[in-house]
């Protein structure tokens, strides 16, 4: 008789382990970190726009958040929980919620800012909720979320700058591009600024550090899925949703192809959906809990993208179905024993998911048929024949662009800039834009806009589009403009004999408008006479007798100088001299 | 479908070696036990003489069942010995006068198929065939209703690694279990049979294929190389693809064991009760593994001294059972008995620590019972929400613990609930 | 001494208890809104503590809540008719906050519990340490989330109308971390408080309260 010890158990022992696992996710994310080095350090260091430091920047972003939540965790597990440090954190796999922080961060987040947001989601994301594996939420976005919501102001900067793309139009990224846009947007406007698809697909766009690039997640969820890592379930019903909506949505608007893979390839859609979205510890166990888990996140993603105001729908939809995971498991466990308990939520969710990106759809299409841009103002249209005259005004930069736009026959003839005030405008004036807009008046969607001085020449741009789009729509609809541009400067009436033409106009001054009869001959001014004026201080004016000096100076008309203690006054004249002068000259070209 | 996990066989460490026998030990020890049940009254004392196949006692309540004698001879004492559960169960001593002495019963050698459905099932219970499977359960009982059975099943499958035991018996005594079973069809009106193969075990195939030819009703079917193939559910499913609720007679269906069937046939032909089994004894600390064929009640240890040697490992474990399954036993005072058909005795394995769980969900993937393994284990002290979560469906199989990645034995947490549960509805 | 200490910590209303968590949250985005509700709540707890204790044995069973709910509100009231009158933009700041200290938790269970069982002097004491203890533990929460939120300290600001000086003070210079905004919505708010809680956890240790 020989004695033996007692085990439980079964007496086989399986290979996989969790750190196997853990050390898959490491090499299924290695590919993204170099792509972001490359993509973030190398390209522009090459193009020299940034130094040595910028070299290693995406490194450092990558880095130091691993550290500092790896530290941490050390330091928590020695002082707070009294056991060994070393040993903890073998068990503890404490350089993920770091890592993952630090690859969803801008590149240009300040370091302060990382390594508080690591320290955020290691303590208040992980270790107080018991650690590893009893968190209830994805401890990276913890921190991230505490990150922007604390420091979204002065982050406003750092959002997003990236030092990759420096002349594009908009250096925002893609979704925040598609939030500035009226309407839903077209090919043109969502995907052209940043290439083509196949950029989208690469990665080559702005956005964080690591969650650009389509293709290397997709390669990654792949790798993950052969060597049964993740839970391959959420990803594939998370973007299937969410194409499904946004094709819907886009079928709506005659853009089914595009907008839909312009939802799932911008915005870290993949990476979230790769990576955050299957944590292991924050996620369902129950198969058909994880195909319940994916249908909801990408409802929710498709209803933060659309009905909120912020253009990032991941990181909230991943935090709130965390939230919800005990009930879907509780859902997935009486539906292993019998799939039929688990139609009713499916159903709901179905059709909240039909229902919603048709409402969505439609609310687009109805924008789209008004086509307002909010910043574009028709002051007045008259029709003669086949020529309509359009006083329009724009918003450029930091003025109204006002302008006087005539169409004959579907083809601009004139395009004249009346008023506006923006600092730059002399770049625009001096290359030509406006001859060379009406030259391309045809294609204009893709004209170029002119480089420091982008928002001058997109608003003048914009307001040719506007006018010809307004031609199309409505040709026969009058509008009478009760608002008179050069409200400063109005011609009451002109008479001329040939020769002589005589203007009686109006222009505003001191208190109130002044009334002058000028008469021009020739090109050159031969009366002023001042009718009416309120101007408390027209004396000095007189006194100084400011007409003759002007008449004897026109040749030097901008150039003189106003009257001290009688400066708005003598200012209106001498504009209103001005104006009449240029009144001339359009009235002599006719 | 049938989800499961393929594991590794080690069955080959047992085939090399032809099957032996053992039929003449000097003591066998009949346990008092029939499956789990421990309520059996005995009809003999110290001193009584017995014949081979005299009834020692009778198992109490529903599907009684008598306990027979392996051998003849005299009762010497009663002894507790360890049983494949692990506890020490009492036992009648029996002296072996190896005369294989007989009392004199009507012998009916006719025509095995001349039985009527009621004296078939009279003669299983008089042998008292119990399962040979691992359950115990009185075969009679299965055939003793009054629905129609439309399948049998014979479960051939032996998904559990090391062991080879139906194996060796198919690869001897093909002929005859095809031919029992062509019996039980005509005498319980039952239109067809499946037997239930791995796909992997293409020897034995070739065995029955060599035979079956004369009965059309009977058909091979082959299964997936998976752990746990072997159980009842997922051989229906896989075979007839049915579930049923708790008895497979609810679909129509009888499973029974391979090595049960060869005994209905002693039973029938012969009339020899239930008296002898192979089991497979082997494992890495054993010398010499094998199959043998040994009397009920044999001590196992005397086995392993005579035939296997141990090797001279100082840590070994002492299993009786499969690996997944098995329990196991303080010393090798274990007795053979009809439902235990392996023996292991491995290197005690090193334990890696457990670590938190990581929530993966491989556990709730791999359970053959479609339960949820990790919720068990997070609520396995709080009746109210254990009650949702059907524990009692739990099989014990191991694959839960087999599979997790961090190392904990989750089927012990899910045994403690099944304990819980058990408690509250006292 | 010790019991005065004892009481404060271990059996503080805000951090062991868990009661009146509304006005904690609402009105310490500044040290002085915090430090004057508290003021204001110890006064009517005091006060309406100790008419309770001495009508204590005139109240019948089955009529006590209404009562006391009746008695603090006077108390209530004469506060708020002074602090309208001689603070008004103090009075702004606590808004609906100093109407509901009729119904928080703190003082009516004091009274349930306590004053209405016990003698005068007896809930004069316990009523005075209550509100004691209230009253830091705002000055505790408030002074954290004006230091990190709003980079000040305000010790006087609103008082300056009676006091006629103010004391409003920076405490660091800026730099890109702090302040943080986020301590002065309602979020930084449950947070502090949570961490607040766990240490008063930890320094409550394993005692057993045996009250």
């Amino acid at each position: 008789m020989r004695e033996f010890p007692l085990e439980k158990g079964p007496f086989l022992k399986a290979n996989n382990k969790t750190s196997k696992m853990m050390f898959h996710l490491l090499i299924a994310l290695f590919p993204i970190i170099i792509f972001s080095f490359y993509k973030n350090g190398i390209i522009p260091y090459n193009k020299g726009v940034t130094d040595i430091k910028g070299l290693f920047l995406p490194l450092i972003v990558i880095i130091v958040p691993t550290l500092t939540s790896f530290v941490t965790e050390m330091i928590y597990a020695q002082f707070f929980l009294h056991v060994d440090a070393l040993k903890y954190v073998k068990s503890s796999f404490s350089i993920f919620p770091g890592l993952f922080l630090g690859l969803i961060m801008p590149l240009n987040t300040p370091l302060s800012m990382l390594i508080l947001g690591a320290l955020v989601a290691t303590l208040i994301g992980k270790m107080l909720f018991g650690g590893f594996g009893n968190n209830i939420f994805n401890p990276a976005l913890v921190g991230r979320l505490f990150i922007i919501t604390a420091y979204a102001i002065t982050f406003g900067k750092y959002i997003y700058h990236n030092s990759y793309e420096l002349d594009t139009i908009t250096s925002a990224t893609p979704l925040t591009n598609a939030s500035v846009i009226e309407g839903i947007g077209s090919y043109d406007t969502l995907v052209k600024p940043y290439g083509n698809f196949s950029n989208f697909f690469v990665g080559m766009i702005p956005g964080s550090v690591g969650e650009t690039s389509a293709l290397l997640c997709l390669v990654a969820f792949i790798y993950l899925t052969i060597t049964k890592t993740i839970k391959w379930r959420i990803p594939t019903f998370y973007i299937l949703t969410v194409f499904i909506m946004s094709f819907i949505i886009g079928a709506f608007n005659d853009l089914e192809r595009t907008y839909s893979l312009f939802q799932i390839l911008s915005g870290g859609l993949m990476f979230g959906a790769v990576f955050m979205a299957t944590d292991p510890v924050t996620s369902p166990t129950t198969p058909i809990g994880q195909v319940l888990y994916g249908l909801c996140l990408g409802l929710l993603t498709v209803i933060f993208r659309h009905l909120t105001p912020y253009p990032e729908g991941v990181l909230t939809s991943i935090l709130t179905m965390n939230m919800l995971v005990f009930i879907i498991d509780k859902i997935g466990v009486k539906a292993r024993f019998n799939y039929k308990k688990s139609i009713p939520y499916f159903a709901i969710i179905i059709i909240l998911i039909v229902s919603l990106s048709c409402y969505i759809g439609l609310e687009y299409r109805k924008n789209n048929a008004v086509e307002i841009d909010s910043n574009y103002e028709i002051y007045s249209k008259t029709i003669e024949n086949d020529t309509v005259t359009y006083m329009v005004g724009q918003k450029g930069y930091s003025s109204v662009l006002k302008a006087k736009i005539v169409i004959k026959n579907n083809k601009v003839i004139t395009y004249e800039v009346l008023e506006q005030n923006d600092s730059y405008y002399s770049k625009v004036e001096d290359s030509n834009y406006i001859d060379q807009l009406i030259k391309n008046q045809d294609s204009l969607e893709n004209f170029d806009t002119i480089a420091g001085a982008t928002f001058t020449s997109n608003g003048l741009k914009k307001l040719l589009i506007n006018t010809l789009n307004d031609y199309k729509n409505n040709k026969n609809e009058e509008i009478k403009g009760n608002i008179d541009i050069n409200k400063d400067y109005e011609v009451l009436e002109k008479n001329n004999d040939g020769i002589n033409y005589n203007y009686v106009v109006t222009h505003k001054s001191f208190s109130g408008t002044t009334k002058l009869s000028i008469t021009i001959s020739n090109y050159a001014i031969t009366n002023i006479t001042v009718l009416e004026t309120n101007d408390s201080y027209y004396q000095k004016v007189v006194d100084n007798d400011y007409i003759n000096y002007l008449i004897n100076n026109q040749s030097n008309l901008e150039n003189i100088d106003t009257i001290t203690g009688a400066t708005y006054t003598s200012n209106a004249i001498k504009q209103a001299v001005l104006k009449t002068i240029e009144e001339y000259k359009g009235d002599l070209n006719e | 479908m049938v989800t499961g996990l393929k594991l590794i066989g080690k069955k080959y460490m047992s085939l090399k070696n032809k099957v032996q026998e053992y039929l003449n030990p000097e003591y066998v020890y009949i346990p008092l036990v029939v499956g789990n049940d421990t309520n059996i009254s005995v009809f003999v004392k110290k001193g009584d003489y017995v014949y081979k196949g005299s009834i020692l006692g009778k198992k109490q309540g529903n599907f009684s069942i008598p306990i027979l004698s392996s051998v003849s001879g005299t009762i010497i004492d009663f002894q507790e010995k360890y049983y494949l559960n692990g506890k020490k169960i009492k036992c009648i001593i029996i002296q072996n006068d190896f005369k294989e002495l007989t009392e004199n019963k009507i012998n009916i050698k006719d025509d095995m198929n001349k039985f009527s459905k009621k004296d078939f099932i009279e003669r299983l219970k008089d042998n008292g065939i119990i399962g040979m499977g691992g359950a115990g359960f009185p075969t009679y009982a299965k055939y003793d209703t009054d629905k129609t059975i439309k399948t049998l099943l014979v479960n051939a499958v032996e998904c559990e690694p090391y062991i080879t035991a139906d194996y060796s018996l198919i690869l001897e005594h093909a002929e005859q279990i095809l031919e029992c079973i062509n019996t039980i069809l005509k005498i319980n009106k039952i239109k067809e049979c499946y037997i239930a193969i791995k796909k992997n075990n293409s020897k034995l195939i070739n065995t029955f294929n060599l035979y079956i030819g004369t009965y059309p009703n009977i058909k091979i079917c082959e299964v997936k190389n998976i752990y746990p193939m072997g159980w009842e559910k997922n051989v229906v499913k896989e075979v007839l693809k049915k579930d049923y609720d708790k008895l497979p007679i609810e679909v129509g269906t009888i499973v029974n064991n391979v090595s049960t069937i060869y005994a209905i046939y002693e039973a029938l032909k012969n009339n020899q009760p239930l008296i002898d089994r192979i089991i497979t004894i082997t494992g890495e600390g054993l010398q010499k593994p094998i199959n043998i064929k040994v009397k009920i009640g044999t001590l196992v240890s005397e086995i392993i001294e005579r035939f296997n040697k141990y090797k001279d490992n100082k840590d070994l474990l002492f299993v009786a059972g499969g690996p997944m399954m098995g329990t196991t036993i303080p010393t090798d005072d274990l007795v053979v008995t009809p439902n235990l058909n392996c023996v292991l005795v491995i290197p005690k394995p090193k334990i890696s620590p457990s670590i938190e769980c990581l929530r993966c969900g491989k556990c709730v993937k791999f359970c053959p019972a479609k339960l949820a393994p990790v919720l068990i284990k997070d609520n396995c002290n709080n009746i109210d929400i254990l009650k949702t979560y059907e524990v009692n469906r739990c099989i014990e199989c191991g694959l839960c613990s087999y599979i997790c990645p961090s190392k904990i034995n989750v089927r012990e947490y899910v045994r403690l609930a099944k304990q819980n549960i058990g408690k509250v509805d006292k | 001494m010790r019991k005065v200490f004892k009481k404060l910590i271990y059996e503080n209303p805000l951090f062991v208890l868990l009661l009146g968590l509304c006005p904690a949250l609402a009105v310490t985005t500044n040290f002085e809104s915090a430090y004057i509700m508290g003021i204001c709540f110890t006064i009517v707890i005091i006060l309406s503590n100790v008419v309770i204790s001495l009508f204590r044995k005139l109240i019948p069973e089955n009529v006590q809540i209404p009562t006391f709910i009746l008695i603090i509100g006077t108390f209530v009231t004469i506060i708020e008719i002074l602090l309208n009158r001689f603070l008004p933009d103090l009075s702004n700041k606590l808004g609906v906050y100093l109407s509901l200290i009729v119904v928080n938790c703190i003082v009516l269970g004091r009274a349930l519990s306590f004053a209405s069982k016990n003698s005068v002097l007896c809930t004069l004491k316990d009523s005075s340490l209550t509100g004691i203890g209230y009253t830091l533990a705002l000055m505790l929460i408030g002074a954290i989330r004006e230091i990190l939120g709003t980079n000040t300290i305000t010790f006087m600001n609103s008082l300056s109308s009676i006091t006629g000086f103010r004391a409003v003070y920076k405490v660091y210079p800026d730099f890109s971390l702090l302040p943080n905004p986020i301590f002065s919505s309602p979020a930084g708010a449950f947070l502090i408080l949570g961490l607040l809680i766990a240490l008063f956890n930890y320094l409550k240790g394993d005692r057993h309260e045996s009250n």
